[in-house]
């Protein structure tokens, strides 16, 4: 169905003139400073737990996504990793340490910023269409602009026939797909997801993470992905951040360079097998995996 | 799954007598026939006396009395203007300082504990008080009434907006939404099924304060005519009355989720 479109995967674009694809730069750690989206400085996050007691949630994250990659965040049950997201995206602020969206603090950049969280959460009384609008209205956009971006959206997302359905009309996977086009209809430069197909099974789950790599091809945006499925993070990324219990912190990153673009066949290869198996080896090593 | 269901005799189409039975059509009419000539049987059977239990056809009579010679309808408009007007007066009131609460941390803190504290004594206890102050006419009925559907709906509306999930809020948070766009866009359609729930308990309220406060001093309503019949003994008078009430509590309760089901068309009202 894509026949004869060009391969659109951010490395073979050049936003501002840098190339991103890195088989030029060595494990990078931390990430060059040209091109950089995101950069994760020393963050801290402590919170009191209703028994009054301090909960270090995360100790000294630092880590950098550049414009156009695909990172995947993985990591433990309760590693911290949706706090970590949640800071990222502006909704709590951190203990310590910065989060800079192009050299600014993220709390101006929130328009820049789409998220998918771990539940669709979609409003049970609007439709499809108003469920995808609702960022355009409450940010005061233009609606007759966005209505149509919302279409093709849907169109892309392969749920055109569902525009006028409510929510609980369609299948956890369709509603999932239906928060991805929310998150995308303004336009955000990166879309930060929260382990957005935990609740699928298996087999919508593959399908799903297939539509991610597409409509990110398409849509070129920058996407950090949190997931607590190895294969997942391995067969979606560019890039593997892998984060210890908590309190969590980035412990190990491993650069992923299978070719792009990828079906699930890719998941059978030798390749693959050793990329699993290298960031599988960390966490056993370091004891039980969480769930 | 599912083989061992499979597994034994295809069942034989049974007598549809049960399947007929299931349906509530069906089922709540017979239980009424079979329990009012029960009633009939009994009473009859037994000799009962008329001032002790009527027999259903003597108070079917005394119903058909009553609304034919015009003293129900009489009696029926005005507890039905005390009913609705409190239920309008204490509901909207109820949204109002419910919506205020759960808002306002301050407002919370302040008058929380005065509306539990009034909450926990029992309104109709201040009837007499209230007939005193407002008269024996129509409006300290309307106020009794009120003062009772005012705190199903005060709790519902805290209640309901109080439920509203943190991935929601957080959604909202993500498009830089101002507070009062995610009150309307998506804390009061949250909450609006339990606001109808309030409302559905608020209705039936409204119609046992408005008899109260009738009970208490009035000169005019069902309430009013219920003791009247029963100082007279003319209990299946008073049968009749109940009757009335009965309806009226049904009919209320079905306009509500009427109406329920038609606004929080995405989810199924829950009685």
């Amino acid at each position: 169905m894509e026949g004869g479109r060009p391969p659109a995967w951010p490395g073979s674009r050049a936003p501002g003139g840098v190339c991103m694809r890195s088989e030029d730069s060595p494990t990078v750690w931390p990430a060059r400073a040209d091109g950089t989206l995101i950069a994760v400085d020393r963050l801290h996050k402590t919170y009191v737990s209703r028994e009054g007691t301090e909960v270090e949630a995360l100790a000294d994250v630092g880590f950098h996504i550049a414009s156009g990659e695909f990172v995947s965040l993985v990591g433990p049950s309760g590693c911290g990793k949706s706090t970590l997201l949640r800071i990222l995206g502006g909704l709590i602020p951190p203990t310590s340490g910065s989060v800079l969206f192009r050299g600014e603090p993220v709390v101006h950049h929130k328009k820049d910023i789409g998220i998918v969280f771990q539940n669709a959460v979609l409003l049970p009384w609007r439709t499809v269409l108003q469920n995808i609008m609702l960022p355009v209205i409450v940010r005061h956009l233009d609606r007759a602009v966005h209505q149509r971006k919302a279409m093709d959206l849907l169109a892309m997302t392969g749920l055109d026939g569902f525009v006028h359905k409510y929510p609980n009309e369609l299948s956890g996977g369709m509603q999932q797909r239906v928060s991805i086009a929310r998150a995308l209809v303004y336009d955000p430069s990166i879309l930060l997801m929260d382990e957005p197909f935990g609740a699928l099974d298996a087999m919508t789950r593959e399908h799903m993470n297939v539509e991610l790599l597409r409509i990110w091809q398409e849509s070129r945006k920058t996407v950090l992905f949190i997931t607590h499925s190895i294969p997942e993070a391995v067969f979606l990324s560019d890039r593997v951040l892998a984060m210890s219990a908590r309190p969590g912190r980035i412990v190990r990153e491993v650069r992923i360079d299978l070719p792009r673009p990828r079906e699930l066949d890719v998941m059978v290869t030798k390749e693959f097998g050793d990329h699993l198996r290298e960031i599988r080896s960390f966490f056993e090593v370091r004891g039980r995996f969480g769930d | 799954m599912g083989t061992s269901a499979k597994a034994g005799t295809p069942r034989a189409r049974r007598a549809p007598w049960s399947a007929i039975l299931q349906r509530e059509a069906v089922l709540v009419p017979l239980i009424f026939v079979v329990a009012v000539g029960a009633w009939e049987a009994v009473t009859r059977g037994l000799g009962v006396p008329d001032y002790i239990l009527p027999g259903p056809s003597l108070i079917a009579r005394a119903l058909v009395n009553g609304l034919l010679a015009g003293t129900l309808l009489y009696h029926l408009w005005q507890t039905l203007a005390e009913i609705l007007l409190g239920f309008l007066l204490g509901s909207s009131l109820g949204l109002v300082f419910g919506g205020l609460i759960a808002e306002f941390a301050l407002v919370r803190k302040g008058l929380y504990p005065y509306i539990v504290a009034f909450q926990a004594m029992p309104k109709i206890a201040i009837a007499p008080l209230l007939i005193m102050w407002l008269g024996y006419g129509i409006f300290s009925k309307v106020v009794i009434a009120a003062l009772v559907a005012f705190f199903p709906l005060l709790v519902n509306v805290i209640a309901g907006l109080d439920s509203i999930d943190q991935d929601k809020l957080d959604l909202m948070n993500s498009f830089d939404a101002s507070r009062w766009e995610t009150f309307k866009m998506v804390k009061v359609p949250h909450g609006l099924p339990y606001v109808f729930a309030g409302l559905d308990v608020a209705i039936v309220f409204s119609i046992l304060g408005a008899i109260v406060g009738e009970f208490v001093g009035s000169q005019r309503g069902l309430g009013n005519r219920l003791l009247e019949l029963s100082f007279a003994m003319d209990i299946p008078g008073v049968f009749s009355i109940l009757i009335v009430l009965s309806v009226l509590g049904v009919g209320f309760h079905l306009m509500v989720v009427a109406v329920w089901r038609r606004v929080v068309f995405w989810m199924e009202p829950q009685p």
